[in-house]
């Protein structure tokens, strides 16, 4: 089906395609279509696209093309419609140790959230998770809350350093963990000892936007145990095969 | 801190890679040229603020565009804007900050540190980059040897006055109006436009923090984390304006109020904290016209300067010492 896209001018070299307005797995697979699409007509001038929950963001060369062209292009591609409505899929178990250094913000979530730790972990590793972008720091994975953890809000202030490996999550959202250490309004649950930013592979992150996770409670011994072998390159990630909901929004596989 | 910069890795943002690259990218662009490089774009020092000191192995050529940061050669105070000989073990240095907050040194041939993704940019913060850290006393740079017949062709690379920027401690920045400008009530955006913020000390390449009046939401709606370009303007929940810059976070999810315009994000970048900063809205085809004005600037430059062709980097520059405060 196409699909009718709002534009919208994001400064002097970036143009965002709003595909939908709530966060759901139909929406986010017609942005992943429209980037294969748009990748595909090979449309001059285009530097990147980037899918994320709702929205394809094209970042474009004004040198190179201009904001008339590119638009039509867009709106060509959006009318060509979604590519393909099942996936063949991916799933990867992510260990997480719930608590430790982040025990004070874990407390604070479950308080927002009017339920106890214990309650906040089992609500969060229960799901599997779609992966429906890659984005700040370092290609992190970003994934939807249930709805028990939903309505935590971001923070008033963000936290200047977060490390890597921390399991963050608001406003609706989280990601898998965090992929490099920096600031963020969110709050830490917990850490997970895999690393997400693998430099020397192409593309260079472990998790990408399609793919599945669910998480898995450990120990602190469980999380030294990996993270030892996570630094000597030595841990075999836990990757399943994962055959996906029909997302073409219709009910039907066409 | 000294970082080497190119003009950035622009095609890994779909896996998070923050562009990084120059902050003031026709400093670095102009510096290039001047040094007599064809390609504007090689890789330079950003040096902010406090500068190195550095000693030549052999002799180089160099450019010191951006901010004045007193640059010396073996303690001489040197022009910048123009080219230079660094003979063999002459030594580079920097003094009181006048003016602007950084500068490149540009050299013959440009830095050759390994490319990480498309670019030699560093990135601290990812640790991405030829040298995936701020510059550390010890370490060497790979930079061609420049030969006598060299340095005689380059010698009158010297930019015009006229197209030397000034660095007031007020700017106007020109801005796009953000997409979620209506977010705001119309008081708060007038507060925008109308006032004059503060550069504050918690600004980096990643982000500017700016102090000034409150920008207010008209309800609590949250924003689906969405990209972030370089140059978004968000405002967090406390109200006060973020500027986004080379290393920013690809993503985000806090409300664009305005993105910055690529050619003010260079004027921005030499913008210290205390300095003042004031909105100027502004469509995206005067922005594109300024791209394009700022292009032919640089057209015209590659005319006139004299630029060679180099092989690759067979010396280096050994950077002694990081200056204490001056």
């Amino acid at each position: 089906m196409p699909l009718n896209p709002t534009l919208q001018v994001l400064g002097d070299h970036g143009l965002n395609v709003l595909v939908g307005d709530q966060i759901d797995e139909v929406t986010n697979a017609r942005v992943r279509s429209l980037l294969k699409r748009m990748e595909a007509s090979r449309i001059g001038g285009i530097v990147d696209l980037v899918a994320t929950f709702r929205s394809l963001y094209v970042a474009y060369d004004p040198l190179k093309t201009d904001l008339d062209t590119l638009m039509a292009a867009v709106r060509n591609a959006c009318r060509m419609g979604v590519l393909e409505t099942r996936e063949r899929a991916r799933l990867l178990e992510v260990p997480v140790l719930y608590g430790a250094e982040h025990a004070e913000e874990l407390t604070q979530v479950a308080r927002i959230a009017g339920i106890t730790v214990d309650e906040v972990i089992r609500a969060h590793s229960a799901p599997d998770y779609l992966v429906y972008m890659n984005g700040s720091g370092g290609g992190a994975a970003f994934i939807k809350m249930p709805p028990v953890l939903a309505g935590i809000p971001r923070k008033r202030t963000p936290a200047i350093n977060v490390p890597a490996g921390a399991v963050v999550l608001a406003a609706g959202v989280g990601t898998a963990f965090k992929a490099s250490p920096g600031p963020t309004g969110w709050y830490a649950i917990g850490k997970c000892p895999l690393k997400q930013w693998m430099p020397s592979r192409e593309p260079p992150l472990l998790i990408l936007a399609g793919d599945y996770i669910r998480y898995r409670p450990i120990n602190s011994a469980e999380f030294d145990a990996i993270a030892r072998l996570v630094e000597r390159d030595e841990y075999v990630h836990e990757w399943e095969r994962y055959e996906t909901p029909d997302l073409s929004g219709e009910g039907s596989t066409e | 801190m000294t970082t080497i910069q190119d003009r950035g890795r622009h095609n890994h943002i779909r896996y998070g890679v923050s562009p990084s690259g120059a902050m003031d990218q026709f400093a670095l662009r102009i510096g290039n040229l001047l040094a007599g490089n064809a390609d504007d774009g090689l890789a330079g020092l950003e040096v902010t603020l406090i500068g190195p000191k550095l000693k030549a192995r052999d002799r180089m050529g160099i450019a010191i565009t951006g901010a004045d940061l007193s640059p010396k050669v073996n303690d001489k105070e040197v022009p910048m804007w123009r080219f230079l000989v660094l003979e063999a073990d002459g030594e580079l240095s920097f003094g009181k900050a006048r003016s602007g907050c950084r500068a490149y040194v540009c050299f013959t041939g440009g830095i050759g540190v390994p490319s990480v993704l498309g670019s030699r940019s560093t990135h601290t913060r990812a640790a991405i980059g030829g040298i995936p850290r701020a510059l550390l006393p010890g370490d060497r740079l790979p930079v061609s040897a420049l030969s006598g017949d060299m340095s005689k062709a380059l010698r009158q690379n010297v930019l015009p006055d006229a197209l030397i920027p000034a660095f007031d401690p007020a700017c106007a920045v020109d801005v796009i109006p953000g997409p979620q400008e209506a977010f705001f009530t119309p008081d708060s955006i007038e507060r925008f436009y109308g006032s004059e913020y503060v550069v504050t000390q918690d600004s980096d390449r990643m982000g500017y923090r700016l102090d000034g009046p409150e920008i207010f939401r008209v309800d609590e709606s949250e924003l689906i984390t969405e990209a972030t370009p370089p140059g978004s303007v968000q405002i967090s929940h406390d109200g006060k304006p973020i500027i986004l810059m080379a290393d920013a976070a690809v993503t985000g999810g806090y409300p664009k109020m305005a993105v910055v315009n690529s050619v003010s994000r260079d004027r921005l970048a030499q913008a210290r904290p205390g300095h003042r900063v004031r909105f100027r809205r502004m469509d995206v085809d005067a922005a594109h016209q300024a791209i394009w004005d700022r292009e032919r600037t640089l057209q015209s430059g590659r005319e006139h300067l004299a630029q060679i062709e180099i092989s690759s980097p067979g010396s280096s520059v050994h950077l002694k010492a990081m200056q204490s405060c001056p």
